[in-house]
This record gives C-alpha cells, sequence and structure tokens, in this order.
C-alpha cells in the first residue's frame, strides 16, 4: 500500500498529528500521522456534509500474512470526544500493510474547540482470542490553532 | 461475486465523489472478469460436489461465498460482547488480474436481518485496492425496522448485501461488483 495520506484527495483541511501511539498492534507501533476534513457524500452517519479522517502507519509494516489472518486484531480501537458533547461514530476505516485511515462522523461542530482522541488496544488480541480493549493513549487536538496540545497516558 | 464494465471517462474526470451515483449502476451492469472466476451474489459458491445449499454459516466467523475462488469479498467476525468485525478485502488472485493503477473506489453492505433492512454500512472515500475496509459494528441488541422497534437477537438470519465499485483512474474502467455473507446470529 501507498502512504495512506498520499491515497487520500478531496480534503479540504489537515491537521499533522505525527503521534506515535506505541506497539498497540502486536509488535507494530502505530504512528498517528493526520487528521483531514473530508465532504460526506453518503451522508448517512449523521446528516452532516464533512467527517474527518484520520491516518496512520504501522512501524514495522504488517507482512501479508498478517494482513490476512485474523483481520480484526489489525483493528485498534478509537474512541472520539469535543468538548461541547458531540457523539462521534468512529467504528469505520482502512486498513493495508503499511498503515491506514479511520473515519470520524461527523466532522467537528464549528463550536467545538478541542477534540480528543482516545487510542486502545484491538478488540481481538494478537493470540487471535478476544479481550476488552484498553486505552493506552489520549490526544487532544486544539481544532482552532489546528494544533496538538496534549497526549497523555 | 465480481463484475465489469467499461466505461469511457477522462481519467482526471474521475471525481471521487461521483462514486455514490456509478455505485448503483453496478446492480445492473455486470460481466465477468477475465481469469477472476467471479460469481454473482445470486449464485450459489461453486464445488466439486452438487449439494442442495451452502451450510448456514454462525456470525462468529462468516464469509462471502461468492467471491473469487470461493475466497469472497466480506467477513463478518464476532470479538466479543455482541461486537463484530466485519471487512471487504480482496484477495491476492483478484488483485492480479487488475491494472495496479485499480483504486477501491467506493462501495457499501446493506444488512438485512430475517430478511427486513436494518441498516447499511458506507465504505467512505476510495483508497488502494489493497487496503481493507473495515467496520466494527454493535450487532447483538441494533435497534432497527419502523420505529427502532426491533433488535437483532441471537437465532436472527443476517445477511450482508455488498456492493462496491473499483475504478482504474489511468484506462478510465469500472468495475462494480457484489457479494453476500449471510449467516446465523
Amino acid at each position: 500500500m501507498s502512504d495512506p495520506a498520499e491515497t487520500l484527495i478531496g480534503s479540504t483541511r489537515s491537521i499533522p498529528i505525527d503521534f506515535d501511539a506505541g506497539p498497540i498492534v502486536g509488535p507494530h507501533r502505530v504512528i498517528l500521522r493526520a487528521l483531514r476534513w473530508f465532504p460526506d457524500v453518503w451522508g448517512v452517519h449523521s446528516g452532516s456534509q464533512e467527517y474527518l479522517d484520520l491516518s496512520y502507519s504501522f512501524q514495522p509494516p504488517l507482512t501479508e500474512k498478517e494482513h490476512s489472518t485474523d483481520f480484526p486484531r489489525n483493528v485498534w480501537t478509537l474512541t472520539v470526544s469535543d468538548d461541547i458533547g458531540t457523539d462521534y461514530d468512529s467504528s469505520t476505516g482502512g486498513l493495508g500493510i503499511s498503515g491506514g485511515d479511520r473515519e470520524i462522523h461527523p466532522a467537528p461542530p464549528t463550536g467545538a474547540e478541542t477534540l480528543t482522541l482516545s487510542i486502545g488496544t484491538p478488540l481481538l488480541g494478537w493470540d487471535g482470542h478476544p479481550r476488552p480493549s484498553q486505552v493506552v493513549r489520549q490526544l487532544i487536538v486544539d481544532l482552532k490553532s489546528g494544533t496538538v496540545v496534549s497526549a497523555r497516558r | 461475486m465480481m463484475g465489469c464494465s467499461s466505461c469511457s471517462m477522462k481519467p482526471r474526470a474521475l471525481v471521487w465523489r461521483l462514486s455514490a451515483g456509478l455505485l448503483a449502476m453496478s446492480a445492473t451492469v455486470l460481466i465477468a472478469i477475465p481469469g477472476a472466476n467471479a460469481a454473482t451474489a445470486d449464485r450459489p459458491p461453486v464445488t466439486t460436489v452438487r449439494s442442495a445449499a451452502p451450510p448456514v454459516q454462525s456470525c462468529n466467523d462468516a464469509y462471502d461465498q461468492t467471491g473469487v475462488r470461493g475466497a469472497g469479498i466480506g467477513q463478518i467476525r464476532a470479538v466479543g460482547n455482541g461486537v463484530y468485525s466485519f471487512d471487504i478485502k480482496f484477495n491476492q488472485d483478484f488483485i492480479a488480474v487488475h491494472p495496479p493503477t485499480t483504486i477501491f473506489a467506493a462501495g457499501e453492505a446493506r444488512l438485512y436481518v430475517n430478511g427486513r433492512y436494518a441498516f447499511t454500512i458506507p465504505t467512505g472515500h476510495p483508497r488502494p485496492i489493497g487496503d481493507s475496509f473495515h467496520s466494527t459494528i454493535q450487532l447483538q441488541g441494533h435497534k432497527y425496522g419502523r420505529g427502532n422497534k426491533k433488535s437483532i437477537q441471537r437465532g436472527d438470519s443476517l445477511s450482508f448485501r455488498i456492493s462496491l465499485l473499483l475504478m482504474d483512474p489511468a484506462s478510465g474502467t469500472l468495475y462494480p461488483g457484489r457479494g453476500t455473507i449471510s449467516c446465523r446470529l
């Protein structure tokens, strides 16, 4: 797969993230790359006209076998919130051997000032068995300045 | 499962916003891809032994049996507490018969519960053909139907009807496709 950030055309705004969330997919580190705004042509999630996309990469990349075996163990969990209580759906995304992206529906409303991204372990362990996700990192993004203002465990 | 149609378009004019409309074409314009051993969604999987019907799959680990060489394009798997992982991906044999510039432009999965429509999972923006689309969904207890009066329960018969559109911007070729995952919760 090519760089996920390069495959996304049509974004209207972006915020660089560049944050290492650690080895949460087996031995593979998850590196958050950028948040991008896209027009929501389906509009089925919320009726909103835009959504966010969070791109990331794996370090090292997955092998083809890892990509195709026990697929859910590669899908780390993402929970999103903001300072005005918006409900976000972050349950979908794309995933290749070198990284992927997560969709966040809807895009934050204009009144939101900060966005919190909670990064968690996959619902399927690296051994292939289901286990509850654990939040390992939290990022707070200042939507007005377009910067990451806080990152904590 | 997969089919194709050739449509003349200027490569630069392949704006992904048109994907939703083009996807609708996929239900009516299907031509088999040479070498892909493709089958349409309403055909049973090809087997060497003639059988009356394919076995009922458990939604704990079910896949689209109408796909390329039986590998399918969709899979559903339980990940605990009534939550399921749904994904769409193409196998290497299938990818190999397409131009390297082909992308996974758009798609959706419509979920039917005991034959009644429940909800749709859209795939969002275009992605490389080698990438998988995935969705984590709370199936058990999910409200659906008129007035959201019904809820998905164990024992329900589920059908994920997948429609998708591949696109080669370099040649202006579209490849619509379909697949179905049928399983019992």
